[in-house]
């Protein structure tokens, strides 16, 4: 069974107490900055997956953690599920699918903007609005930015790709000599 | 006979051998029984006994003869009746030795006194005869019949044993002999056969490797020209593969130069302005997509 099917089963328990409790989004939230934590921060993840911490120990280091975040019981209950079976290593899978499922709910499409210099806030509203127009949902817009696209914009919204920077243009201007030079 | 035929069967000759020499044995003794007895050397005033020297003895065997040798001498020893004895009176028989005079004639035979042996003093009779005188040619007679008895007694059937199978011997020799001719015969005869036709068989062979020969030429040409055609077909194929190839290589790598170049010259001379040019243009394009009817998957700009 792969990580992402039994990260689902996780973020689905999750998504129900979060429902009946009615902090979906917070849960949603609150998942999603633990896996940037855990992925961002080596220590962390060290701590919390080496064996030579004892569960006790592991499971005091989560409980401060909880405490300092101010984290919902839901999501401390949760990691510590998954501390004492030794699931931690899930928790970006189960922070992912929790948000889909979150955003589904919601009625939300998350649309991953790619840019190669910053762009203004207002740009990036009126991209989201129009994103929204098209799919007929409401578009959060996540930007970031990716030098090596030399110029224009790829914006990635669901399983569709909208892509107008100059590297794919020169990736399509090389397609055509070579079908120039084959024909 | 071949040695052969000695060798299979050896009996046969040995037993005959036997049986002829044991009857040569036979007739030797008796004579020499018989001869033996007058050998014994002088002996001294042993009286000359001679058929007919005495009155009423029988008629004698050999009687006295007018001019034989010794006959005209009176010699009451009968040393005159030994071969070579000397024309002279000998009153103890020592003239009767080697190197007599010419003058004695052959002595008279004997034809059957003393059969049995010699005995001094005996006149001579059937069974005995005096000391000295000739062994009776009737025992020599009887010897040879005895002979000639165990000869046939014991030889007859040996020998024609022998006798028989020496023909069959010889008679399978022969056959082998014939067989072995007329073998010999045919096989003469079929080399003759051959050599008479082995002018024709040359040519027929001659004749033969040169039509292989013709062939093998046709097909040795016809395979080459196949296989040159073949050559050259794959080396066109080849040639346009590796054409193709070089043309795809070159139409890539000038692709590639371009794209490079175009890619240098964009990320020195592309600006801000540049950038929100670009991002305005994109904006109306995901405007222009989404009056469309919604955006598409992989949408180019």
């Amino acid at each position: 069974m792969s990580l992402e099917t039994i990260a689902a089963r996780y973020a689905e328990a999750v998504y129900e107490l979060g429902i009946d409790g009615g902090n979906l989004p917070k849960l949603a939230q609150e998942f999603g900055a633990l896996a940037e934590a855990y992925r961002g921060v080596p220590d962390l993840r060290a701590a919390l997956e080496s064996p030579l911490v004892d569960e006790r120990s592991r499971q005091g280091v989560l409980a401060d953690l909880g405490d300092r975040l101010g984290l919902d019981p839901v999501t401390r209950n949760t990691l510590g599920l998954l501390a004492a079976r030794h699931r931690l290593v899930l928790l970006p899978h189960i922070a992912r699918a929790l948000g889909r499922l979150s955003d589904q709910r919601a009625g939300v499409e998350r649309a991953q903007v790619t840019s190669a210099a910053p762009l203004p806030v207002a740009f990036l509203e009126r991209l989201a609005g129009e994103l929204s127009r098209s799919t007929s949902k409401k578009v959060v817009v996540e930007h970031r930015v990716d030098p090596s696209l030399i110029g224009g914009i790829v914006t990635r919204i669901g399983d569709q790709v909208i892509d107008g920077s100059v590297r794919s243009r020169l990736h399509t201007l090389r397609r055509g000599l070579l079908a120039g030079g084959a024909g | 006979m071949s040695a052969r035929g000695d060798r299979a069967r050896p009996g046969a000759p040995r037993r005959l051998a036997g049986a002829i020499a044991a009857a040569l044995a036979l007739s030797a003794g008796g004579a020499g029984l018989a001869w033996a007895q007058p050998a014994h050397g002088p002996e001294p005033a042993r009286p000359a006994v001679r058929p007919g020297a005495r009155p009423g003895q029988p008629p004698p065997a050999m009687p006295p003869r007018p001019g034989r040798p010794g006959a005209g001498h009176d010699d009451p020893h009968g040393g005159a009746a030994r071969p070579g004895a000397g024309g002279h009176a000998d009153p103890h028989g020592s003239a009767a030795q080697a190197g007599g005079g010419a003058h004695h004639g052959p002595e008279p035979i004997n034809w059957a006194y003393g059969l049995l042996g010699e005995r001094d003093g005996v006149a001579p009779s059937l069974l005995y005869r005096p000391a000295g005188m000739p062994v009776p040619l009737l025992a020599n007679v009887i010897n040879f019949g005895l002979l000639a008895l165990l000869g046939v007694r014991f030889g007859r059937k040996p020998l024609a044993e022998g006798l028989v199978k020496r023909r069959e011997t010889l008679m399978r020799e022969m056959d082998e002999a014939a067989r072995l001719k007329r073998e010999a015969e045919a096989r003469l005869q079929t080399y003759k056969k051959r050599l008479e036709k082995v002018d024709d068989e040359i040519e027929r062979i001659k004749s033969d490797y040169a039509a292989q020969a013709k062939r093998d030429r046709e097909r040795i040409v016809r395979e080459a020209e196949e296989k040159r055609e073949r050559m050259r077909r794959d080396a066109d194929f080849l040639l346009q593969q590796e054409r193709k190839a070089a043309v795809e290589r070159l139409t890539e790598r000038t692709a590639d130069e371009a794209v490079r170049r175009a890619e240098a010259l964009l990320r020195a001379g592309v600006g801000d302005d540049d950038q929100q040019r670009l991002a305005d243009e994109y904006l109306r394009d995901v405007t222009r997509l989404g009056g469309g009817g919604g955006v598409r998957a992989g949408g180019a700009a």
